[in-house]
């Protein structure tokens, strides 16, 4: 693509690829390094990535980025179990998109990303998949484990709709 | 069982709690006449109830409850949230999707978890920005677009190459008229006496003449007045052979006819003002500038071994990612007479020498 059509992407995807990222790590600034690294490693192989294909370059490598830092991070830890302690914190929610975020952080890495790809991006399992490196099957699987447990922390004891 | 003494409480908690059979208490008494030492410790056991707190309660009860629920064919308690979560994803058949809604109906209270698993949907927070996305971008002071670069710069280029050219080839605009021609000529020549011959009223002698266009003398037939340089004058015919004589030459050009006769010429001489030898070319000031500025360019050899011209072509090819060459030709004294340019769609080509002989 051309240096226009790259600045393009910056204007189209920066947003989104930013959300993604810092659902997943909850962290402002780890987020912004990835993003900014993410755009880098397309910049650097912008002759070789077309317009279309560039939403999808940016999530990939923003993902692999991602789990890369967080397995630096949290090494002993299985990434595909963690975010199964429920908060002891029964303070009431009021607001559905707290009670939301917060069960969203309860996920597991894999889950979280998985879920986060298909509602805040629109993407379909294939696409999932692709950029986790997950095959479709794995993909609905998560997907729908992370569904039954957001609904059953919606109507679990202390949140009550 | 036995009673020994690794069971026996067991025994005696059960004696307490009315637990034994008539032969066991039996057998217990046997194992306490047997084990006197345990006596006090089964005289101590008694019956200590906890009364229930009774004012605890757990709330919410009716929400651990599982109803029973109506299944379909393919539906049922058991799977029920599969079809539901899938039935929202969009992956349901029709057929599925209309036995789930089957099955909704049959079990009303399912519909609230329908609409939760709805409400637990994700929607990006808008309000999550990424700043500083300019930094991310690549600017530039120009945008090449590949497939348009070869016109445009071949174009540019071309110009800028021909400009380079014509300036490095050409010191003095060329001059076609007689007059600027013959203008070029020495207003002084040191010749020998021998040199000078007559033909007819004009005199012929050779004469180095400083001009690139020059036509040759002989097809000229040049009136001149011939003087030496003192003020007096003699005849042509007492020039010594030897003696060498400073001619000041104030020509009057009479263009060249081979039909005429020698009476004619010195008539038409007598009518054509003498040519002024040291009139200079009159220019425009811009050509003028340019000339001076592009001779002075074009000849320097100060940018590191290379001509304005060579530079020239060096950016040309850069840019439009040519393989244009440029070839010269020299005299023996290394002086370039000719440029010549090639590559693809360019070819130009200028000698400095027109002489015709």
């Amino acid at each position: 693509m051309t240096a226009a059509e790259y600045n393009n992407c910056v204007d189209l995807h920066a947003d989104g690829v930013y959300r993604f990222i810092l659902k997943n790590l909850k962290h402002e600034e780890n987020a912004r390094d990835i993003v900014q690294d993410a755009f880098t490693k397309m910049w650097e192989k912008v002759k070789d990535i077309s317009f279309e294909k560039s939403k999808s370059y940016l999530f990939t490598a923003a993902y692999h980025t991602m789990i890369d830092f967080i397995r630096k991070e949290k090494p002993k830890e299985d990434i595909e179990n963690l975010g199964s302690n429920y908060s002891s914190d029964h303070s009431g929610y009021s607001d559905l998109k707290e009670i939301l975020d917060e069960a969203v952080e309860k996920l597991s890495d894999i889950q979280r990303s998985v879920l986060l790809l298909r509602d805040y991006e629109g993407y379909s399992y294939e696409e999932i998949g692709g950029i986790t490196g997950l095959n479709e099957s794995q993909v609905k699987v998560y997907i729908y484990r992370a569904r039954m447990f957001m609904k059953n922390y919606l109507v679990s004891m202390d949140r009550v709709i | 069982m036995k009673i020994t003494r690794k069971n026996y409480e067991a025994y005696f908690l059960d004696y307490r709690e009315n637990n034994l059979t008539p032969e066991q208490v039996a057998e217990l008494m046997v194992f306490l006449e047997d084990n006197s030492d345990l006596k006090e410790e089964f005289e101590s056991y008694e019956k200590i109830e906890i009364m229930p707190a009774t004012h605890i309660r757990f709330s919410n009860k009716e929400k651990l409850k599982k109803i029973e629920l109506i299944p379909t064919d393919r539906i049922n308690g058991n799977n029920y949230n599969e079809f539901i979560v899938a039935d929202l994803e969009g992956d349901l058949s029709e057929d599925e999707s209309i036995e789930l809604r089957a099955f909704i109906g049959l079990n009303p209270k399912t519909k609230i978890e329908y609409n939760i698993y709805r409400t637990a949907f994700l929607k990006p927070d808008s309000s999550i920005l990424f700043n500083g996305k300019e930094k991310l971008k690549k600017k530039s002071l120009l945008v090449i677009y590949r497939k348009q670069a070869v016109y445009a710069f071949s174009i540019a280029a071309s110009i800028i190459i021909l400009l380079g050219v014509y300036f490095g080839v050409q010191k003095e605009p060329a001059k076609r008229n007689f007059a600027d021609s013959i203008g070029k000529l020495p207003a002084k020549s040191w010749v020998n006496g021998s040199q000078i011959r007559m033909n007819g009223t004009n005199m012929r002698f050779p004469v180095e003449i400083e001009s690139r266009n020059s036509l040759v003398i002989s097809e000229i037939d040049v009136r001149m007045d011939v003087r030496e340089s003192r003020s007096d004058s003699r005849s042509i015919s007492k020039l010594k052979s030897k003696e060498k004589i400073l001619l000041v030459l104030t020509p009057k050009v009479i263009p060249y006819r081979p039909d005429l006769r020698s009476s004619e010429i010195a008539s038409i001489s007598k009518s054509l003002p003498e040519t002024n030898l040291n009139q200079k070319e009159q220019k425009s000031f811009a050509s003028r500038f340019i000339a001076g500025l592009a001779g002075k360019v074009i000849k320097t050899n100060n940018f590191k071994g290379k001509s304005f011209l060579e530079y020239t072509i060096d950016g040309y090819n850069l840019m439009a990612d040519k393989g244009v060459i440029l070839e010269k030709e020299v005299d023996k004294n290394g002086e370039v007479i000719a440029y010549s340019l090639n590559g693809e769609n360019i070819s130009f080509s200028r000698n400095r020498s027109q002489t015709k002989e």
